[in-house]
């Protein structure tokens, strides 16, 4: 497959990307019109190759199954030219604020008309993912489907204010983090009592009982506020597009390893068309452990299955994942 | 609609996108990316030529804002610029896994032969960090006019050996016990397996030329000598350069903001560098019309 370097003006910025010619080999003709093409724009502040090239190699990985394939330098950024701000902080909050959201609409629109496309899915990682998300929630982009890659809830802290409209919500009345963390907080201490009641009397330790922790659990969730760094219009963009019949696939680092919050907010949305697959033993980056394939593997096999027309087989499955199921999420209320 | 507080402007003197062209160069079996900055100013014609190698494969990510600026820099300050992913590194195709020093070598080769094409001019080559090796290498054979050098390594094992450290502490982050720590990294590469290092596959090869391959000065070869060369150190105003943290992930919580520099100051370097490159290309241009 051919690379191209690709310079389109796009709300009156001039940007650069790279366009992965498909193989087409396997294609049929007729349905060339009907194949999607992917934009990913960039992972934060990094070039539109991405941390380790990871965006170049994955973009390759699926052009050779048969998918155009664009990756853009957004203002200022990679080669694009444009203005910056002076820190990684104040930048990262401007994306979390959606300060990318309108011009990679634009840039959809334009790739789609220039190349005749059935439509543009929106990707990234990180701020990309973000962008992705206000571009299609807030700037009409109209993607057929999403492919977001560790998004992240949470406002990135700066010492100015950003202009604008913030995202933050309420602070919680207790301090405590997330919600997950709060309820963890309140079943530890809990056991924790009654444990240490247990070894005054010398008794046996037995498991907190039940009814001790379901009520933990429903003080919690009655009472539960989103921290005060939540990013909440961008909580509020995901779930809105999380339940619509927009197709989207959300690879994340698993539980364990990534932030609590950030899967509270997928696990609670109601998903109506979402992949959430979380991939083991790798980073926030993905480019150790394996992330890096897994990533290849999972993009491949879900655009395949939402958006087939090419002619090549599947990949083999990568190692079973751990899949989030769609449940109706309590409500979070807000002071 | 917010926008950033933007300072330090990379677009230098606001040129449109077309003072810049970026394409494709075929190298073998792959294509090589470059970008050409068109030389501003009233004597574009003749313009001297800067040809900027680097950064090294797994500090692209995180160097490329102030390399990029730096070349913009220098194309209003009146030089053609061009400056390269080495194949399998960013832009450029290729296999990680199969490309080591010896290929990126020839990369640089084939970029001066393609300005030579274009009418041979006076040609500085520029070396960032561990790319530094390779473009003293060139210059050693008797490429180039000029030769300068940023933070180049005392030799390409020391490279990795440094490299290998952010491995061990990705390692660390994941607590990934059973690694076996750096001497296990190194008899992997040292049996032909490759190792991912940084989100960059390093291959046997890599590892295999990186043993002979030590920072050689112009001083001490035969074509290098009488040819302008500089090396300049963290201590010379590089460290802004490098100011910027490798920061992957957004700072959570209600923490402190961090200021990580990602488009600091760099005009006090920018400025001396240039400044010496005009020089150097003064006194080459002399010293040929004499």
């Amino acid at each position: 497959m051919r690379r191209h370097v690709v310079q389109v003006r796009v709300m009156g910025k001039p940007l650069v990307g790279t366009y992965h010619e498909p193989s087409l080999s396997m294609l049929e003709p007729t349905r060339t019109a009907e194949i999607p093409g992917v934009l990913f724009v960039n992972f934060g502040q990094t070039p539109r190759a991405g941390w380790g090239d990871l965006t170049a190699q994955v973009a390759t990985r699926l052009a050779s199954a048969g998918y155009p394939v664009f990756r853009f330098d957004l203002p200022g950024l990679g080669d694009s030219p444009g203005d910056l701000p002076e820190t990684i902080e104040a930048y990262w909050r401007y994306v979390q604020e959606g300060g990318e959201g309108e011009i990679t609409a634009a840039l959809s629109h334009e790739l789609r008309r220039r190349y005749n496309l059935s439509g543009v899915i929106l990707g990234g990682l990180c701020g990309g993912a973000i962008t992705a998300i206000f571009a299609a929630a807030e700037h009409q982009a109209a993607p057929p489907g999403l492919i977001l890659l560790e998004p992240v809830f949470s406002l990135t802290p700066v010492d100015e204010p950003a202009a604008g409209s913030g995202g933050a919500a309420t602070a919680s009345p207790r301090g405590l983090g997330s919600v997950k963390a709060m309820v963890g907080q309140t079943l530890r201490n809990g056991r924790e009592q009654i444990t240490t009641s247990a070894r005054k009397a010398g008794k046996v330790i037995l498991p907190a009982p039940i009814f001790t922790m379901a009520k933990a659990v429903r003080s919690c969730v009655r009472s539960a506020r989103l921290p005060a760094d939540a990013n909440v219009r961008l909580i509020t963009a995901y779930r809105k597009l999380a339940a619509s019949p927009v197709p989207m696939l959300v690879l994340t680092v698993t539980t364990s390893r990534g932030n609590p919050f950030d899967h509270d907010i997928l696990r609670h949305a109601k998903h109506r068309a979402v992949t959430w697959i979380e991939i083991p033993e790798t980073n926030h980056m993905f480019v150790i452990g394996g992330g890096r394939k897994a990533v290849g593997n999972h993009m491949e096999n879900w655009l395949r299955s939402r958006f087939p027309g090419v002619g090549r087989p599947h990949h083999p499955q990568a190692t079973a994942p751990a899949v989030s199921v769609a449940e109706e999420a309590p409500k979070l209320a807000r002071a | 609609m917010p926008s950033p507080r933007t300072v330090n402007s990379s677009s230098g003197s606001r040129r449109e996108l077309e003072a810049e062209t970026a394409d494709f160069l075929d190298v073998g079996r792959e294509q090589l990316y470059y970008v050409l900055h068109a030389a501003q100013g009233s004597k574009v014609a003749a313009a001297p030529r800067v040809l900027l190698v680097g950064p090294f494969a797994s500090d692209r990510s995180h160097q490329y804002i102030a390399w990029v600026r730096w070349a913009r820099f220098l194309a209003n300050a009146g030089f053609e610029v061009m400056r390269f992913d080495g194949r399998g590194t960013g832009e450029s195709s290729g296999q990680q896994s199969e490309v080591s020093f010896s290929t990126w070598l020839e990369d640089i080769e084939a970029c001066v032969a393609w300005l030579d094409q274009r009418g041979k001019r006076p040609l500085t080559i520029h070396g960032l960090g561990g790319a530094g090796l390779n473009a003293c290498r060139v210059f050693n054979r008797g490429l180039g006019d000029a030769l300068l050098l940023w933070a180049p390594p005392e030799s390409a094992r020391d490279l990795l050996m440094g490299l290998l450290r952010r491995r061990l502490a990705a390692d660390m982050a994941l607590g990934a016990s059973k690694s076996g720590g750096r001497d296990a990294y190194v008899a992997q590469l040292e049996a032909g397996v490759s190792v991912e290092v940084d989100g960059f596959e390093w291959s046997p090869a890599l590892w295999r030329e990186s043993k002979d391959l030590r920072l050689t000065l112009p001083d001490a070869t035969e074509s290098g000598k009488a040819r302008p060369y500089k090396v300049v150190g963290m201590e010379d105003g590089l460290a802004r350069f490098y100011a910027g943290e490798r920061v992957g992930a957004p700072q959570r919580g209600r923490a402190a903001a961090k200021r990580t520099p990602l488009n600091p100051d760099l005009s006090d370097l920018f400025s001396k560098n240039a400044d010496w490159i005009r020089e150097s290309m003064a006194a080459v241009k002399a010293e040929k019309t004499s």
